[in-house]
């Protein structure tokens, strides 16, 4: 009988209920709950669900007390027993950035981690997002862009959002709420602004990896919410008569062009950023075996199977992230605030730029389409369509804000580099 | 600052490369000028940077007394060299549509000319019977009203309500034709 007794306590200490009563344990709790919800919108609201669903799901598991499928402390530098003060020799000359770049023990990940720790390790080593971007180039069509260059500039502008944003994740450490953000974390945060999932992954697994769950789903329910989030100031910052203008037709773009345009965009940018080079060079790899019209089998590989476990392994992983500690904090309010507030701004830069060109061009060019240059590709530009057409019903802006949207693609990938060449 | 000092050190070494003696080209005393100037520059950026983020934690990031200026020149830096580069595409497309224009132009003359030729010499076929087709006299806008009142009265039927038709109006003289709709629909689906 005592057998018995002991067998069942053991049990139920060993079991996930135990971790529970823990302290702290209420935390997983609340996590689990927050999983839920977004359970809810990535099912019923389709909330990016591609995504969503797999983060939520992530996080779900990683905050079930006893699952050990990803151990949060194998990722943090500081807990590397091997950098604890009675390993470190008297006199050893490390300083406090050097244990923080070296101390990550990949060996020990490998003994000890759990699945998602293994998967991990595709976002930890910045491979996840390029292969996406692969997928993405494969998928996109430059023509708009290669026809009207000039949407270089309104996708330019829309990364306004990332660098204001960041001025004001700095602006909110003098503040003194929460624990502040460093310059890395204020840059992965502002880099929600460009409204580009892999994008904000890569740049957030590379800065500020303790930020990597709370920036995710930040990033990702905006880009849902953009035609939420986007029509009530592009309406306030343009009036009736700028909204109604009809655009020309874009002009017949040739293979030939097609084709040199990912050769030299990755040429031009790699030499100026190198540090954006995994990004862009994948994607315009895509664009290539697309336009190039010779690797069929690759492009399917590419955009279907390749892509799609991708996004099952960045999905779940990044969840993983969102651990109780490192989420439940003033600070991941902050970043939602954050981010709804570079979101806003880029939208409002991508418009304001719109003007001005609608100025120079004596009324030819529509501002809406500025809104298209937070990448967000291709909602941004489905809700400039809508907003158009609400104002003029037979004005089709679609092929002309596809233009805008996917340089804010190209444009959020450089902003990502020029962050991570100054701060990484 | 540092993108035209890379620029301009690259052109040197290429130059240099190319005589394989030391630089000595008329870039050089601008070369040597950026030199001293950009490395001072960019040692004392990448040193000021370094320093804020050898910090703790914000908090004490924020104490550094050129954190508010590195933040401003992040920001700034950021936004020109993003506009930058993407100005350079922007001039670089440009040009490639302008030079595809122009063969465009060139290769459709060449056509028209070769097609001008080929008339010319080809003898001219004899003509086709043509069946004369007299358009009926019809009102259009009877036709179109009855349409519209049989389309509506078979939705009221399924419905089980009665309308009463009071006055047909164009809804916008500024829509398309439905193939022109179409049209457009076709070339935008796949966004």
């Amino acid at each position: 009988m005592e057998i018995f007794v002991d067998t069942i306590k053991s049990l139920a200490t060993g079991s996930g209920f135990a971790g529970f009563g823990v302290e702290n344990g209420w935390q997983s709790i609340i996590m689990i709950l927050l999983s839920f919800v977004l359970f809810y919108l990535a099912i019923k609201k389709q909330y990016e669900p591609l995504l969503m669903l797999p983060i939520a799901f992530g996080m779900l598991l990683t905050n079930l007390p006893g699952s050990g499928l990803y151990h949060a402390e194998l990722w943090n530098p500081a807990t590397n027993p091997y950098f604890a003060p009675e390993y470190l020799q008297e006199g050893a000359n490390l300083t406090i950035t050097y244990v923080k770049e070296v101390s990550l023990d990949y060996g020990r990940v490998l003994h000890e981690g759990g699945l998602l720790d293994m998967l991990y390790l595709g976002v930890k080593l910045g491979i996840y997002p390029p292969i996406i971007f692969l997928g993405i180039g494969a998928m996109t069509d430059f023509g708009p862009l290669i026809a009207n260059p000039k949407s270089f500039l309104l996708g330019a502008a829309a990364q306004g959002g990332i660098f204001f944003t960041f001025l004001g994740a700095c602006l909110i450490n003098a503040t003194g709420i929460g624990d502040g953000f460093s310059l890395k974390q204020a840059a992965s945060i502002a880099i929600i602004g460009g409204a580009d999932g892999p994008t904000a992954i890569f740049l957030t697994s590379k800065l500020a990896p303790e930020l990597l769950g709370s920036i995710a789903v930040a990033a990702y329910s905006y880009m849902a919410l953009v035609p939420v989030i986007q029509p009530p100031i592009m309406k306030l910052l343009t009036t009736k008569k700028e909204r109604e203008v009809k655009m020309g037709q874009l002009r017949q773009v040739s293979k030939l062009e097609k084709v040199v345009f990912p050769i030299a965009v990755t040429v031009i940018v790699v030499l100026i950023v190198p540090d954006a080079a995994s990004l862009v060079g994948m994607l315009m790899l895509g664009n290539l075996m697309k336009e190039s019209g010779v690797c069929e089998r690759l492009v399917k590989t590419a955009t279907n199977e390749l892509m799609n476990i991708i996004t099952i392994f960045l999905g779940v992983t990044v969840g993983a992230t969102a651990v109780a500690q490192n989420f439940l904090k003033v600070d991941t309010l902050l970043i939602i605030a954050l981010g709804l507030i570079a979101f806003c701004i880029g939208t409002a830069c991508g418009v304001l730029l719109g003007k001005l060109m609608y100025l120079l061009s004596g009324g030819k060019i529509n501002p809406l389409i500025g809104s298209a240059g937070v990448s967000a590709v291709p909602m941004a530009a489905r809700v400039s369509q809508k907003v158009g057409q609400e104002t003029n019903p037979s004005n089709f802006l679609l092929m002309h804000a596809m233009g805008p949207n996917v340089a804010g693609v190209i444009g959020s990938a450089v902003a990502a580099g020029v962050l991570l060449s100054v701060l990484g | 600052m540092n993108i035209a000092y890379s620029i301009l050190s690259a052109a040197a070494s290429v130059e240099a490369t190319a005589t394989e003696e030391a630089y000595s080209g008329p870039w050089k005393n601008v070369i040597e000028a950026f030199h001293s100037t950009a490395e001072a520059g960019s040692d004392q950026t990448a040193g000021v940077v370094d320093r804020i983020q050898a910090l703790p934690d914000a908090h004490t990031q924020l104490t550094d007394p050129d954190y508010w200026g590195s933040v401003g020149i992040i920001t700034l830096t950021g936004i020109l060299v993003v506009f930058f580069i993407l100005a350079i595409l922007i001039f670089l497309f440009w040009l490639m549509g302008t030079i595809f224009k122009n063969i465009d132009k060139s290769k459709k003359a060449k056509a028209e000319a070769a097609k001008a030729a080929a008339v010319k010499t080809a003898p001219a076929p004899a003509p086709a019977p043509v069946e004369q087709v007299v358009p009926e006299a019809v009102d259009d806008d009877d036709e179109i009203m009855a349409v519209i009142s049989a389309a509506i009265a078979a939705y009221a039927e399924d419905e089980g309500t009665a309308y009463t038709i009071r006055d047909v109006k164009r809804r916008d003289n500024r829509s398309r034709s439905a193939w022109s709709l179409a049209g457009i629909g076709e070339n935008t689906r796949p966004f």
